[in-house]
């Protein structure tokens, strides 16, 4: 499983496309932050700190995390079956689930490295503000952030395995997060008590606000590492299912 | 080392494969021919495990494919139709995820990358983006892919497209000296190759198996002799049909054949049928000089696979 992981990286970084990835995202993660700093310096600003408002205080965060997610993963299997290596790939001695696994590592990992510049972030708050960063926060800022990322990266990996097109991969991943995270909003219309409970459980957002805030809540946890796994275990038997079609 | 069993295989309806039934005994190397569409293709990858077999049986080295696909993958190597590869990595990065995926240890893998690469002819490529490697240096970097970890069962579909004559020639000895120690099941539409390194062919056609066996029993084993002489037609048929181990006597249009007689007379052509070899020749020219006809022409015309190819894939249109 490793070998494939780290093909799999090897793919990322040796094509121009993760290093075009990268340095949009930091520009706008830059540009961002900025915008944050700007905007608690207002005396009008709302309640919160600048890391706080970082980490899905506002839309741009999703729409980041959204697109960028769609790009990482559209490739991972798509362009396996468009290429042909599928077929190299499923003549080899490894198990659907060691192929999906292996690639589901590298995407997170790549998502990872993505998100480690942004500590530079959190240490120039620390340097140049009057009073001290509360570094908890922070830390679970970037739990949530990788967590979320995580779960995001598993529905990208289960639509790239159902398309041939990675094109077409990346606008299903696109669609399916906005409609999950779009079903979080439903919380301030849905009124029935049960359905208002599993909205507010399924509601990104305010997850992220948490995770932001320094709470970490295990529930959050076991729902992002819940649909990690139905997300992995269908893209393993889609994989297998299309494989012996 | 393979047995296929009254082998269907559907894709949405169409028919790929049709009740095929193949034995490869272990040590062989099996030609696998047959014109586009035939379910060549289809077949190797039934063998690989890449698709299932909608009914029949598929069997390699005691092991059924859709129960020990691991097992089996474990004992083969591919190369498939086109060669894919992975662009951005480099020709040992390559090897070194192909052996990778076997399970092999560093230190087999060093070995078996100096191997494979030295039998492949790939040592000067060694540090070459396989993105940027000719379209012969892939196609053998794809054998040598298939060759990483030594399997015993190795499946080459199309191994020589895309190479010149020299490098054709080489991988036609590398397959050759797989042969014995390796079972190897080639795909190809090059008929001399399968006569260059097969010991034995299958003919499949619209999903069926039309003919197999040893390459010189699918050429047919018959011989024909082409004879050119100055006489009377009726006459020369007759004197000739009398030779022994000649069944028949066929006219041939001389036109068809661009020669004519230089004294005027009528070259007439025979074509002599029967169980006939070099042996007879000799028979023919005794019996065309003595009934005093002057010889022009003999020879003994030898069966081709691309004949017996065409007479079993009749119908269709051959490619060669």
């Amino acid at each position: 499983m490793w070998v494939l992981t780290r093909r799999e990286l090897a793919g990322y970084f040796f094509s121009p496309l993760a290093w075009v990835v990268l340095t949009l995202f930091l520009l706008v993660q830059g540009y961002s932050f900025y915008i944050y700093v700007e905007l608690v310096n207002r005396p009008d600003a709302p309640r919160g700190t600048v890391m706080q408002f970082f980490f899905g205080g506002t839309f741009l965060y999703w729409l980041f995390v959204i697109f960028i997610v769609s790009v990482i993963t559209m490739r991972l299997v798509a362009e396996e079956r468009r290429s042909g290596t599928v077929e190299l790939l499923l003549t080899a001695p490894v198990t659907e689930a060691q192929v999906v696994l292996g690639k589901y590592i590298a995407a997170v990992l790549f998502y990872a490295f993505l998100w480690l510049p942004t500590v530079a972030y959190a240490g120039v708050m620390a340097s140049v503000a009057l009073s001290p960063l509360a570094w908890g926060p922070v830390a679970a800022a970037y739990l949530g952030t990788l967590t979320v990322g995580a779960a995001c990266i598993a529905v990208g990996l289960l639509c790239s395995v159902l398309c041939r097109n990675q094109i077409v991969a990346a606008v299903l991943t696109f669609t399916s997060l906005s409609l999950l995270l779009l079903f979080g909003a439903l919380e301030a219309v849905v009124s029935r008590p049960g359905l208002r409970r599993v909205v507010e459980y399924l509601n990104l957002f305010a997850q992220m606000e948490e995770f932001a805030s320094g709470i970490v809540d295990t529930r959050r946890l076991v729902f992002h590492f819940t649909l990690v796994l139905l997300c992995l275990t269908a893209a393993a038997r889609a994989l297998e299912r299309r494989k012996w079609r | 080392m393979i047995r296929l069993h009254r082998l269907r295989k559907t894709y949405a309806g169409a028919v790929a494969l049709e009740s095929l039934s193949l034995e490869v005994e272990r040590g062989e190397v099996m030609g696998l021919l047959g014109p586009n569409g035939a379910g060549k293709t289809t077949c190797l990858r039934v063998l690989t495990c890449f698709v299932p077999p909608t009914s029949g049986e598929a069997w390699v080295d005691g092991l059924e494919v859709r129960r020990h696909s691991q097992a089996i993958r474990q004992r083969l190597g591919y190369l498939p139709e086109g060669v894919p590869l992975y662009p951005e990595l480099r020709v040992t990065e390559l090897l070194r995820f192909s052996a990778g995926l076997r399970g092999l240890g560093s230190r087999q893998t060093r070995r078996e990358i100096d191997r494979v690469t030295g039998l492949c002819g790939l040592g000067e490529v060694r540090r070459q983006v396989v993105g940027t490697l000719s379209r012969g240096y892939r196609q053998r970097l794809g054998l040598a892919t298939a060759l990483v970890g030594d399997p015993p069962l190795v499946v080459l579909d199309e191994p020589t497209v895309g190479l010149d004559p020299n490098q054709i020639r080489e991988v036609r000895q590398l397959i050759r000296d797989l042969g014995g120690s390796h079972t190897v099941l080639l795909s190809t539409h090059v008929l001399t190759e399968v006569e260059a390194v097969c010991s034995r062919a299958a003919i499949i056609h619209r999903g069926r198996l039309v003919e197999c066996g040893p390459v010189d029993q699918l050429r047919g084993g018959t011989h024909t002799i082409v004879v050119g002489l100055r006489g009377e037609a009726g006459r020369a048929e007759a004197v000739l049909a009398g030779v022994t181990g000649v069944q028949r006597v066929e006219p041939l249009p001389s036109a068809a054949l661009g020669a004519a007689g230089d004294a005027g007379e009528p070259v007439v052509w025979l074509r002599l049928h029967g169980e006939l070899d070099a042996g007879h020749c000799e028979a023919v020219a005794v019996a065309v000089l003595g009934a005093g006809m002057g010889l022009q022409q003999l020879r003994l015309d030898c069966s081709t696979l691309e004949e017996a190819f065409a007479r079993a894939t009749a119908g269709s249109r051959v490619e060669t």
